[in-house]
């Protein structure tokens, strides 16, 4: 069930939901959720040095292939229509094993146009750290985001103790992450597997060979 | 403990390594192209490096208490080991280049707060400097030096301090940055020197400039640890202390710095009569808080050495007694500098909680308000009704953190948690290789920075929301 204003005070005075920096409760606290505020570091594509990707060194290449922008507070970030840009919040923030967080965003900036994620939007029991937006400006006119503004809300929902806690588990990505993190699909089990089979043996030759 | 100041020693040289390594792979195409070359020389020079340090951490896991002849014997090895980084440090021009990150420049703006704005350089520059040495200088007047014999119209004054480039993502070691700030304050500091009135009337010029050189540099020293408190006395004795075998064979009398067992002395005594002090949760050495564990820790590094020689508070070359002098300047800062943002005794009060956080991994930018355990109680066990809503609300926002705090924050859990898990680390017994344990080191730095570096921005961007 969807925690309330009062169930969600409640659960941060018992340190079950840790947000911190929360700089005004009583503005970002709302019905059943908590507004959450953007933060300095963005992270943008930048697709004029490749010609291709090469899957077999995905790490290198996402690393090359996106630029990391830090701006300053009352400074802004210009997103304009048709761009994406990774992003992360402010705050910090940690889940106990039985709550889970659903990011989403602002009406008042959705009404501009702005998407601050566009599929992963669950936030597991046991997470700790900062969460990235996917900023996409899905509307017509380039949108001025400053760090500190609130551009999100988080809503929490009660579950029964989860047994594999996101930030133990063998291969959690972005835990425990403090600013903007690039794609780690590369780190994916099958991505792996794939990438192995794919090198060890030459699937068009497969292929010809029926 | 054991041999904690050798541990200790050993533990920041490695970490010195570390954040070399780390600054030779930040850029992607460091292994790559024309940088492969470069950098895999580096590489195997810190791999060289560590291979001295296996001796020692072999002889320090061995637990036993060390006769003064070879605490003496290591203390030097580890000096030299560190004079390598040093020089290592000294060609990182070779490699590739790197910013400096925008959370220095937040530290170094409210740094800028305590000096009046009449006397306040609109900004000071940061460049990362290839030496491992924290200075400051005016980049115009520098610059047109280096061109001599040619002279450019370089007039303008352009404060800049310098920072080595493995410490630009520690915000620990940018305590020394405070101090070089403190040059780049325009007060004169010429006529407040004249008007002490400890100096002789009749003293010689040549020894005038000399205490002028020296008066400047316990400003500096003053103005940093009025406005870092601890931290200062922390970051600033790890540096002297892997410093002390290289400078073990200079004179007293520097023309420029005082030495630094007399500036530590110095920080100390200020931090005593400012009731500057964050407690220890419990005792290391027998000490209860942080600059006595680091004051004592430097003083027993200095008897190690064949030429320890007891503090001078007279000096009788100057004909000067220090403690008075050192009084005056003190009086001449508190007078000069703003005050209103410093650290006071509530908020070192709050360090223990704020280190207590980072080691949970919990960013320490902002601190939850405090509560009446009775009405937390009440609020926590039954609903909260729409009249004590705004109440509890209020119970869960919270505070700005200083910069200040942060750094202090950070030297204790550093203290506390950092140094005994690497002293098990290294020095227990466990079947890891030293790679290994450098690589696991490594991560844990990485870490506490992070946890820092976010906590300054939070921090920033709390100040900027409360200011509109």
């Amino acid at each position: 069930m969807i925690l309330s204003d009062w169930e969600i005070v409640q659960a941060l005075l018992k340190e079950e939901i840790i947000i911190t920096p929360l700089l005004n409760a009583k503005k970002q606290i709302g019905g059943t959720s908590v507004d959450l505020r953007l933060g300095t570091e963005f992270k943008l594509i930048r697709i004029f040095k490749q010609t291709h990707f090469n899957m077999s060194k995905a790490k290198e290449h996402i690393q090359e292939y996106t630029e990391t922008i830090h701006v300053k507070p009352m400074e802004p970030f210009i997103l304009h229509p048709g761009e994406f840009a990774l992003g992360s919040t402010l705050e910090y923030v940690i889940l106990s094993c039985s709550i889970a967080g659903r990011l989403d965003g602002r009406s008042t900036w959705g009404r501009a146009g702005l998407q601050v994620h566009s599929t992963a939007g669950l936030v597991d029991p046991g997470f700790q750290g900062t969460l990235t937006f996917e900023l996409n400006n899905m509307g017509k006119l380039p949108l001025p985001l400053y760090p500190g503004i609130r551009i999100a809300q988080l809503c929490f929902y009660r579950c029964e103790p989860v047994t594999d806690i996101y930030v133990d588990k063998h291969g959690a990505k972005y835990a425990k992450s403090t600013g903007t993190k690039d794609t780690m699909f590369y780190e994916d089990y099958e991505y792996q597997q794939i990438i192995k089979y794919g090198n060890s043996t030459n699937i068009n030759e497969m292929h010809r060979n029926g | 403990m054991l041999n904690y100041l050798e541990k200790l020693l050993f533990i920041e040289i490695l970490e010195k390594v570390i954040r070399m390594r780390s600054f030779l792979l930040s850029e992607p195409d460091a292994l790559r192209h024309q940088n492969k070359e470069v950098t895999s020389v580096f590489l195997n020079a810190l791999k060289a490096i560590v291979q001295n340090l296996k001796p020692i951490m072999g002889r320090l896991s061995e637990e036993v208490a060390l006769d003064e002849n070879e605490r003496w014997a290591i203390a030097r090895s580890l000096s030299i080991v560190f004079n390598s980084v040093d020089n290592l440090h000294n060609h990182l021009q070779f490699t590739h280049g790197i910013w400096v990150r925008p959370e220095t420049h937040v530290f170094l703006k409210s740094v800028l707060k305590f000096i009046p704005e009449n006397r306040c350089p609109s900004s000071v520059n940061v460049i990362l400097s290839n030496h491992y040495t924290f200075l400051e200088t005016d980049l115009s007047a520098y610059i047109d030096d280096v061109l001599n014999p040619i002279h450019g119209d370089l007039n303008n004054k352009t404060p800049s301090v310098f920072l080595p480039k493995i410490e630009y993502g520690n915000p620990l070691n940018w305590a020394i940055l405070v101090h070089e700030c403190g040059h780049a304050d325009n007060q004169d500091k010429r006529s407040i020197f004249e008007q002490l009135k400890i100096i002789p009337p009749n003293t010689d010029i040549h020894k005038k400039e000399l205490i002028y050189s020296w008066f400047e540099e316990i400003y500096c020293d003053i103005f940093a640890v009025r406005i870092l408190g601890p931290a200062y006395l922390a970051s600033f004795s790890v540096i002297a202390l892997l410093a002390a075998g290289i400078k073990e064979s200079e004179a007293l009398t520097d023309t420029t710095h005082p030495p630094d067992a007399v500036r530590i002395n110095i920080i100390r005594e200020v931090l005593k009569n400012s009731n500057l002090k964050v407690c220890l949760t419990e005792q290391i050495c027998n000490f209860e808080d942080m600059s006595s564990l680091f004051f004592n820790i430097f003083e027993e590094r200095m008897k190690l050495s064949r030429q320890y020689n007891e503090f001078p508070f007279e000096l009788p070359d100057l004909q000067l007694a220090l403690g008075e002098f050192v009084d005056e300047i003190c009086e001449q800062v508190e007078r000069i500098i703003n005050l209103s943002q410093q650290l006071q005794e509530e908020h070192l009060a709050r360090i223990g909680s704020l280190s207590q956080r980072l080691k949970k991994g919990i960013l320490i930018g902002s601190y939850p308000n405090q509560i009446q355990p009775e009405i937390k109680e009440s609020f926590i066990n039954g609903r909260i009704k729409s009249d004590s809503l705004d109440i509890a609300k209020n119970a869960v926002q919270e505070q700005r953190v200083l910069l200040w705090e942060i750094v202090n924050a950070g030297w204790l859990n550093k203290i506390e948690s950092l140094y005994p898990w690497a002293f098990k680390l290294f020095f227990g017994e466990n079947d890891l290789k030293i790679e290994e344990k450098i690589k696991y080191l490594g991560e844990e730095l990485e870490i506490v920075d992070r946890l820092l570096l976010k906590s300054i921005e939070a921090s920033e961007i709390h100040r900027v929301m409360e200011e509109i």
